[in-house]
């Protein structure tokens, strides 16, 4: 009973998955799919390491199960330069991946596949967001090295871009 | 790990028979329970979905203008929804303060209510507790925050309970006498047990005033975002009534939320001066008595209380003034 098939995209790819349906995401993307840019850092939800989009929407991996997103689409951070260049057609990296190297937030990077989800989904759906609603945000990340600031600059270089296209 | 299975009954009464299962739950936004059970605080082996009975997932308005919002509505739902935040300001404002955008998303109008209470000497990974014997909320014969306590006084953290409480909303109880029940009456005072449901109750929906009194909301936690509360504050006042109905709530001090009822005698009747506000905070500050199981220290969270009830007290005041009520 507590086992079954469960079917979902992931990354652009369909996967058909047996096993435990109240597993949770973050162990069978880590485990199971060798899919290790999702951090686990906490294992309760109290990090935001392992932030993935379940249907485009940020989610914690920790706490969602298996069973939840069946027939639904995943996107880690190994698919977020995926999905904008089908978007796109154009760059190789997710231009809020470039930013975070430009302006200096990433360090040991841990915090960096949750932050650049978290980030992504905000400046896709309010381009020209402030530094405020950035903030808010990113409000269930922590990140022990860079204090912040610099992450917060790159998604704002980005939600300006994109409201801007120049 | 053990397994966990994870059944979806379509029906309120397939619901309550599943709860006969040994070991069974309640599973809504899993926000609480996954993470419970990750570091083994729940083990529980069979997990009842509700999302899926009718009406669990519906926000609607009766014929007397008061809205029903289903147990498994999610808190964004709420936030986004187009006319809740017209109505019930207060409300927003609590669950705005719960947790995290990326929790929000996935966390339930029910299980915020219902989420379990907390403790220092509990909320641990196991490795951690694995050298203290076990306290009453682990299955042994002792308190570490309370000595002299024959119970646990772990806290109920829910941010909505002190806001829905101070505004008189009521929730929906089903099971084999389907109910209605004032929201206080929802929480035992256990730590353990924190909630009166009997067995195969469970919470089908919650259904808010049509005319909310004024209110405000305090929130003190260490961070200003993704920390549970160390302590809540909910004032609510309706000018209307003769004499006004003052409630003042102080939550996450224990396993029930607190009515300061000497401090809203005091605020019935005669003029709120500045004088008789602080008298009301002291009175409030007096009746509660935090136990020495939140992250922050007692005293500091006991003169929270008296700060936080005073500067909502505040805000409640001149919003009276601003609708032009007397007060
Ligand atoms: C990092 C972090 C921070 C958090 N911060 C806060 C905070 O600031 N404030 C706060 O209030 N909470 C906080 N929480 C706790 C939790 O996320 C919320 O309370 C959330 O609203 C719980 O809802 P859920 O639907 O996910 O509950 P679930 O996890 O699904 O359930 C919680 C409990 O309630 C029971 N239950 C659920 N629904 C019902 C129902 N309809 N009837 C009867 N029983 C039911 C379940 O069996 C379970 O025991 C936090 C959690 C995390 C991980
Ligand atoms: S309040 Fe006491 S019994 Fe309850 S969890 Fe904490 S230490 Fe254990
Ligand atoms: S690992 Fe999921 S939030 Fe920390
Ligand atoms: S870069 Fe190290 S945790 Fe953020």
């Amino acid at each position: 009973m507590a086992e079954a098939l469960v079917s979902v995209t992931i990354n652009g790819r369909r996967h058909a998955l047996w096993g435990e349906e109240t597993e949770v995401l973050l162990t069978v993307l880590r485990d199971r799919l060798g899919l290790t840019g999702t951090k686990n850092g906490c294992e309760v939800g109290h990090c935001g390491a392992c932030a993935v989009w379940v249907d485009g929407l940020p989610q914690l991996a920790c706490l969602t199960l298996l069973g939840s997103v069946a027939d639904r689409t995943v996107t880690t951070v190994e698919g977020l330069a995926g999905w904008w260049r089908t978007l796109n057609g154009n760059d190789a990296y997710h231009p809020l991946q470039t930013a975070f190297v430009d302006n200096g937030a990433v360090q040991c990077g841990f915090c960096t596949p949750g932050m650049l989800m978290a980030g992504a989904a905000l400046v896709r759906d309010r381009p020209g967001a402030t530094a405020e609603a950035v903030r808010e945000s990113l409000a269930g990340h922590l990140c022990r090295c860079t204090g912040y600031e610099q992450i917060v600059r790159a998604v704002l270089d980005v939600a300006a871009r994109e409201e801007d296209p120049a | 790990m053990s397994s966990t299975a994870w059944l979806r009954p379509r029906t309120a009464a397939e619901v309550t028979m599943a709860l006969g299962l040994p070991g069974a739950r309640i599973l809504a936004g899993g926000t609480d329970l996954v993470p419970n059970r990750t570091w083994e605080l729940d083990t529980g082996t069979t997990w009842v979905g509700i999302g899926a009975v009718p009406g669990t997932r519906e926000v609607r308005c009766d014929a007397a203008g008061r809205w029903e919002v289903g147990a498994a509505v999610t808190l964004a739902e709420v936030l986004a929804h187009p006319q809740l935040g017209r109505h019930y300001p207060l409300w927003m404002e609590a669950m705005r303060a719960v947790a995290t955008p990326e929790i929000r998303t996935q966390a339930t109008v029910g299980g915020n209510l219902c989420v379990d209470t907390r403790c220092r000497f509990r909320n641990q990974p196991p490795i951690w507790r694995s050298g203290l014997i076990p306290c009453f909320k682990s299955g042994g014969d002792r308190c570490y925050a309370a000595p002299a306590s024959r119970l646990c006084v772990a806290m109920l953290v829910s941010d909505s309970a002190p806001v829905l409480m101070a505004m008189g909303a009521e929730a929906a109880v089903a099971g084999p006498f389907a109910r209605w029940i004032a929201l206080a009456d929802l929480y035992s005072g256990d730590g353990d047990r924190h909630l009166t449901l009997n067995p195969g109750e469970w919470v089908r929906a919650i259904r808010l005033p049509a005319k909310p009194p004024l209110g405000a909301f305090r929130k003190w936690r260490p961070r200003a975002t993704m920390d549970f509360p160390e302590v809540d504050v909910a004032v609510s006042v309706d000018c209307d009534e003769e004499p006004r109905v003052v409630r003042i709530v102080v939550s996450a001090v224990g396993p029930v939320p607190v009515r300061a009822t000497s401090a809203e005698t005091l605020l019935e009747s005669g003029p709120w001066t500045s004088e008789r506000l602080a008298e009301a905070a002291d009175r409030a500050r007096a009746a509660v008595h935090p136990y020495d199981n939140g992250q922050l220290r007692v005293w500091g969270r006991q003169r929270a209380v008296h700060g936080l009830v005073l500067d909502a007290l505040r805000q409640v005041a001149s919003a009276v003034v601003e609708k032009g009520a007397q007060a």
